[in-house]
């Protein structure tokens, strides 16, 4: 947990109120996270540009090599009684970049960015400027440039599991890598209420064509002068994965790492697709009961050993275990992207395993 | 197979080596293997029997080794799938695929002995089932085995030009099962029913992509997914099923459809009665007698398609123009059921094919199997 608790200054005054009555204790989470570029290395061998998500340790960007940038990014957790979710963002691309959290309302978004298309050479912020038919939407939410510490605020933060992506192009930068999960429980090991848990995996899927990742990295990519691709109209993913990675990578197998669950515990699986494309997760032999989708329960649970997850789509699923352990069970993609650039096996497939 | 009765099925390997391994899985299923190899991760595989001879072990562990066997108890009733589960990107696209289908072990409580039941509860009563088991082709990918061109397969540039329901692609889908011209692809969808039936449609999503079903005549009510069925509580029913026009036949996932047909909201008389008429068998009463609201043409003033039998009334006939082909001698109303991705109506670019089948509604008196 790398999360500080914090006091909102104009919440002062309520805050004593609140402890005067209830004891109650820190009304925000705040983290800091660098956005920079890096490469992630494909289970075959092929290193691929990215950009990614890493967390500050000094919670100051004081320093400049004390983070390290993945895909997806690291897992937000909030507290149960964390009211606010507060992000200071470093950019250390050479574009902007802004933050989205899909079901969550940006609290201080003094987006959305209009630009002049394609020359991207001016900038306009919240509404459309009068009378110009002619601009074009960068940004959902307000951009940080740079170089630049952005922050972003989000008040009112409820319950479930969420996907944070770039508002920023993101139809480039988050097939780039600018995507993380952001979580938050109910109440103590309860991601909803009536809807507790034992121990929980966090599955992000999506997928990569290195092509478009390295005109972009090489900014040859869009409406630029001398672009090798410019759109992802054609694009064609090479690489399937689960938390970033695919089949055989170590980490897919398990998934869950060493983890006991004996018979009748209760696994949380917290489904993200921060990819494009719609994946299908399949358990043959595990019958899941899914529970929340987009972070809203659904008001009857369904029992399904598969189910669709377009992108952007998050889905809480409770796997409860059948037998005490040793167990394991695989989990892949029901569409059977299972190779890797093409090379059987691969792709999709990981493990649940319940060891002793 | 029947609910709770164990099943065993036992699998060998005919293909050549180069395919490898073939292996089932069975999901929504807790299967035990026994024999075969454990190389797989996810399930246990049957060789090559081409491949076995020269593994290094001795002959009765050969015999073991060269077939898997796969038990399990069905307890839950339902539609299912199975497929491959080795290589399964190519061995599904390949047709290592079918469908399961688990029948209840009792009537329900309140049933009647005389009806069909899909699930244990009174509300998954059926008088007619048929199957959709969709699946999609890349032919490239099937000549590149056929060729042994086993290094130049890559599914990331897959793009289906065929798409199957049980099998088969329009107009095949139509013609009798087990028709001799199409040895290896005996499974028709040729639905039909008489009014007032309740037909039950058993959507399988075997193959690896999304396909919009799409259903003219009537919404259906979608019952059941993935076999089981959609209840707030244990007993309470399909209380939960949705209707709509459209079904997302989603690869690896079943859906079970009540559909149903009387001609409630046409507003006339079907069967083109007097109002002293007797009524037909269920027959939607408030519509009996009511005129057909159209003055109809003259024969040659107007192109009638295939499926027209020369007379607006269900089980009726007419005269038809010169050349017409006649199709629906038994004067039924035909309604076309296929996917809303329009191009999978074509089969290797050649329209109509692919994904499109035909509800049929006949007479009462028309016998139907």
């Amino acid at each position: 947990m790398f999360s500080h608790k914090m006091i909102k200054f104009q919440g002062f005054l309520l805050f004593l109120c609140l402890l005067a009555l209830t004891g109650s204790r820190a009304l925000a989470v705040e983290y800091w996270l660098w956005v920079d570029a890096t490469h992630l290395t494909m289970v075959d061998g092929s290193s691929v540009p990215v950009w990614g998500f890493g967390l500050d340790h000094d919670k100051n960007f004081a320093t400049t090599n004390d983070h390290q940038v993945s895909v997806p990014g690291p897992t937000l957790s909030i507290d149960s009684d964390d009211d606010m979710l507060i992000i200071h963002l470093k950019n250390n691309l050479s574009e902007p970049v802004s933050l989205n959290i899909l079901g969550q309302q940006l609290t201080n978004n003094s987006g959305p960015v209009w630009t002049n298309f394609p020359n991207d050479t001016q900038v306009w912020t919240g509404s459309r400027p009068v009378n110009n038919f002619t601009v074009r939407v960068r940004s959902f939410t307000h951009e940080t440039m740079p170089g630049e510490v952005g922050e972003y605020r989000w008040q009112g933060f409820r319950p479930g599991t969420f996907l944070l992506q770039s508002g920023t192009n993101p139809a480039k930068q988050v097939q780039m890598g600018l995507f993380l999960p952001v979580v938050k429980d109910a109440g103590p090991k309860s991601a909803y209420t009536d809807v507790p848990y034992d121990a929980e995996v966090i599955m992000v899927f999506h997928e990569i064509d290195p092509i478009i990742h390295r005109a972009i990295s090489a900014g040859t990519y869009g409406a630029v002068p001398g672009a090798t691709v410019s759109s992802s109209v054609n694009r064609e993913p090479k690489y399937f994965l689960m938390n970033g990675r695919s089949y055989p990578s170590t980490g897919l197998l398990p998934i869950n790492g060493r983890m006991t669950l004996n018979a009748g515990d209760r696994l949380l699986i917290r489904f993200i697709n921060a990819g494009l494309e719609t994946h299908v997760p399949h358990m043959p032999g595990g019958d899941m009961t899914l529970w929340a989708e987009g972070g809203n329960p659904y008001p009857y649970p369904r029992e399904a050993y598969g189910f669709e997850l377009p992108a952007g789509k998050t889905m809480d699923a409770i796997l409860t275990s059948p037998i005490d352990p040793p167990w394991s069970l695989y989990l892949y993609d029901g569409r059977l992207n299972l190779n890797n650039a093409g090379a059987s096996p691969g792709g999709m497939l990981c493990e649940i395993r319940s060891s002793p | 197979m029947t609910e709770d009765v164990p099943v065993t099925v036992t699998l060998r390997n005919e293909l050549p080596a180069k395919a490898g391994p073939v292996s089932i899985v069975f999901p929504g299923q807790k299967v035990d293997a026994t024999g075969g190899r454990n190389l797989n991760p996810l399930v246990k595989e049957a060789p090559p029997l081409e491949s076995v001879e020269t593994l290094p072990f001795p002959i009765d562990t050969l015999q073991n080794v060269a077939r898997v066997t796969y038990t399990f108890t069905p307890t839950e009733p339902g539609t299912y799938l199975y497929r491959s589960g080795s290589r399964a990107d190519l061995q599904v696209e390949m047709g290592l695929l079918g469908a399961l289908i688990v029948r209840p072990a009792k009537i329900p409580p309140g049933g009647d002995i005389m009806r069909n039941y899909a699930y244990n509860h009174v509300e998954s009563e059926y008088d007619r089932e048929f199957l959709y088991l969709i699946s999609e082709m890349d032919p490239r990918i099937h000549r590149q085995v056929e060729n042994g061109q086993w290094n130049q397969i890559d599914f990331t540039r897959y793009f289906p030009t065929n798409w199957f329901i049980n099998g088969r692609n329009y107009p095949d889908i139509l013609a009798d099962n087990y028709v001799p011209w199409l040895p290896t692809q005996p499974y028709n969808c040729q639905p039909r029913m008489h009014p007032g039936e309740k037909v039950l449609l058993r959507f399988i999503g075997a193959g690896r992509d999304i396909h919009p079903m799409h259903f003219h005549g009537n919404d259906f009510e979608t019952i059941a997914v993935d076999g089981r069925l959609l209840s707030s509580a244990p007993g309470a029913g399909p209380d939960l099923a949705w209707k709509a026009t459209t079904i997302k036949s989603i690869p690896g996932q079943t859906a079970d459809l009540i559909w149903t047909w009387t001609g409630k909201e046409l507003g006339w008389d079907i069967y083109g009665h007097s109002p002293g008429d007797p009524l037909e068998p269920n027959e939607y009463a408030p519509n009996h007698g009511k005129p057909f609201p159209v003055v109809l043409p003259q024969r040659d003033a107007v192109t009638y398609g295939p499926f027209y039998s020369g007379n607006p009334f269900l089980g009726g006939e007419g005269e038809l123009p010169p050349g017409h082909a006649g199709l629906n001698a038994a004067g039924g109303y035909f309604y076309m059921w296929h996917s809303h991705t329009e191009k999978e109506l074509t089969s290797n670019d050649i329209w109509p094919g692919g994904l499109i089948s035909f509800m049929i509604v006949e007479h009462p008196d028309v016998p139907i199997d």
